[in-house]
């Protein structure tokens, strides 16, 4: 329930149990408080002050000397006592259970909400994105395009970890996007992607990988174990997203997209994997983002994932959508 | 100031009242070997201006333990044995033809023994019901009639009447409503052995204790006004309530052995016992105001002589003192507020 549930609405069911146990301790606070006769007297029976305070407390506003004796008498005896005393803290033996419960169950959320950043699921060893990552098609690890190429703004610090177990795919892909520079940002990429943050290379052009977030890559530790099948739907489609930053930016070098017509010459660098080179897939963009995007739907209608993530793969679907491009163009 | 100066006089009554008691005590221990317990009862019941009943065997000091009473305080003492014979004139007194300086006669009042600040009825279950019923009149409205004229008695006014619980053949027992007059029962138990040796140190010697008399009548008045100002919570009044109704057998406070053995529990003249000695004993104590513990240890004195007994307690010879003390266990302090 937790894994699926937004965090605008955990932030809301939070609050909403904080006010409910707020009120519910008020509620027995209130009901439980004794009135001042009963803590007169039981101050009396702890201190055997023989049902002094409970007759001074009666006649308190008595004007009769005698009750202002009872009272003088009552005040007096009062005198010596301290409050932590007559009514010691006593922490009850359930509190203990209580802290028990509490730590638990905080450490179950906590744990719960590692894998759970606004609906979109983390891998310990893959960026977010909907496991879409320049940072898989680093060979190397190289900070250029690891460091900054997880679209996910959660997952954008760990990126440089995650690049070195990515696989190498291509070399010429890690600096693919070389003069791509802010041009470099794909199309598909989400808004939010780290394209601009991303750290220069050592000319000081930003990495294309890192401008190239929303491209799919095929690696298989992308995959999030939530919505495989989707997100496999739309690994199929990373030559599309390419395809949608070629000819039009630098920006293809992650997720196995080739980098043709970049400025940094890695042009006819050999895929890794055997896959097909670009040209050589059968390139009907449309039937082919098509038949992904039904795919992605079905796997989105059939699998239990995330409302984030279903959010983001419907973002991504429409971003790379050749049609949308055009409208925002 | 004026408050101030109330204070300081009800601080100074107090004070007279506590050293008039310590007094009585002293006094009564020069003569009356043991029994504080008894002591303080009687004395409690005497400053509440109420009637004892004492109840023991022949020869453990009950007129004796009255009477330094009456002599510590310098008051006005009467006596009166009661046998059958006794008759409610011999109590109260009658009119008599008398002669007047002037040679003239006519009826004139001869006030009776009763017209004492405090009365010994001796034996009290030996006079018939209706001398019994002489004293009555006067132990409940303190004053008596006598042809038609009623004749107010002076306070301090006590009557403490003795019982022989052991010989009880020619006597008549006191009916309920009687018993219900009196305050206290007090019980007056066997000495043990070294205060019977201290008894005997006492009586059989060449020195006789010597009584002081102090205070007096007016002294006596005041501080049985000043009891009745003490305070008394709402929640050790309702103890003592409670402690009332649970001797009646069909009350929820009833105990098992109340359902079991009485017929009538005590009636809400005990309640104003127990109530007033408890302000007197709160006094004594050096307090203004009546506490739980006050109410429970004048309880059984207060309750036992109140109980009236079914067929099933008169069989089994159950002691009302125990059921009270049960009674005494069984109810606990009220909590409701």
């Amino acid at each position: 329930l937790f894994v699926s549930m937004t965090p605008a609405i955990a932030v809301r069911l939070t609050i909403l149990a904080a006010c409910l146990a707020a009120a519910a301790v008020v509620i027995v606070a209130i009901v439980r408080t004794p009135s001042p006769r009963r803590i007169a007297a039981v101050a009396d029976a702890r201190l055997r002050l023989e049902d002094c305070l409970v007759t001074a407390l009666q006649y308190a506003d008595d004007p009769d000397a005698v009750s202002r004796l009872v009272v003088r008498d009552a005040t007096s005896r009062l005198a010596g006592g301290s409050p932590a005393h007559v009514f010691p803290f006593r922490v009850p033996a359930w509190i203990g259970w209580v802290a028990v419960v509490t730590i638990t169950a905080s450490a179950i959320l906590t744990l719960t909400g590692r894998n759970t950043s606004f609906g979109v699921p983390r891998r310990p060893a893959a960026s977010s994105g909907a496991g879409v990552t320049a940072a898989a098609a680093v060979p190397n690890g190289s900070v250029q395009a690891g460091d900054a190429a997880s679209s996910g703004p959660t997952s954008r610090n760990r990126a440089s970890s995650h690049a070195g177990p990515a696989p190498a795919r291509d070399p010429g892909n890690t600096q693919g996007a070389d003069g791509a520079g802010d041009r470099g940002k794909a199309p598909g990429a989400r808004p939010d992607t780290s394209a601009s943050r991303a750290p220069r290379s050592e000319d000081g052009r930003r990495s294309a990988a890192a401008a190239a977030p929303a491209a799919v890559t095929p690696a298989a530790d992308v995959v999030t174990p939530l919505a495989p099948r989707a997100l496999s739907a739309s690994n199929d489609l990373g030559s599309a997203g390419g395809v949608a930053s070629r000819g039009q930016t630098a920006a293809s070098g992650a997720g196995g997209v080739s980098s043709r017509g970049t400025a940094s010459g890695s042009e006819g660098t050999p895929r890794t994997g055997g896959e097909p080179p670009r040209d050589a897939r059968p390139d009907t963009h449309d039937a082919r983002y098509a038949a992904a995007r039904a795919r992605a739907e079905a796997a989105l209608g059939g699998e239990r994932i995330p409302p984030g993530l279903r959010a983001y793969l419907t973002a991504y679907f429409t971003a790379i959508n050749r049609d949308s491009r055009r409208t925002e163009r | 100031m004026l408050q101030e100066s109330g204070t300081e006089a009800i601080e100074a009554d107090a004070a007279a009242f506590r050293e008039c008691f310590n007094h009585l005590r002293t006094e009564i221990g020069r003569v009356f070997v043991g029994q504080p317990a008894l002591v303080e009862h009687l004395l409690l019941c005497f400053f509440c201006q109420g009637h004892a009943l004492l109840e023991g065997a022949p020869g453990l000091g009950k007129t004796l333990l009255v009477r330094t009473l009456s002599d510590a305080l310098d008051l006005r003492f009467a006596r009166v044995q009661c046998t059958p014979d006794l008759m409610p004139a011999d109590i109260t007194g009658t009119n008599i033809l008398a002669e007047t300086p002037d040679g003239h006669r006519q009826f004139s009042f001869h006030r009776g023994p009763i017209f004492a600040n405090i009365v010994l009825a001796d034996e009290i279950n030996r006079a018939t019901p209706r001398t019994q019923s002489a004293f009555l009149e006067a132990m409940q409205e303190r004053h008596v009639t006598v042809f038609g004229v009623g004749h107010a008695i002076d306070e301090p006014f006590c009557v403490f009447a003795t019982e022989n619980p052991i010989e009880m053949e020619g006597t008549y027992p006191l009916p309920e409503a009687q018993l219900d007059r009196f305050f206290f029962k007090l019980t007056v138990r066997i000495p043990g052995l070294d205060e019977m040796a201290e008894i005997m140190a006492r009586t059989t010697g060449d020195v006789q204790p010597h009584v002081t008399p102090r205070f007096g009548a007016a002294a006596v008045r005041r501080m049985s006004s000043l009891i009745k100002r003490v305070r008394i919570a709402d929640e050790t009044m309702r103890l003592a309530l409670r402690l009332v109704r649970a001797t009646h057998p069909d009350t929820e406070e009833a105990t098992p052995a109340v359902k079991k053995y009485v017929r009538y529990g005590a009636s809400p003249r005990a309640a104003q016992a127990i109530i007033l000695a408890s302000k007197a004993r709160a006094l004594v104590a050096g307090r203004f105001h009546a506490s739980a513990d006050d109410v429970r240890s004048v309880a059984v004195p207060a309750l036992h002589h109140r109980l009236i007994l079914n067929f099933q307690g008169e069989m089994d010879q159950v002691v009302p003192s125990t059921i009270v003390h049960g009674v005494l266990a069984a109810v606990a302090p009220d909590s409701s507020r």
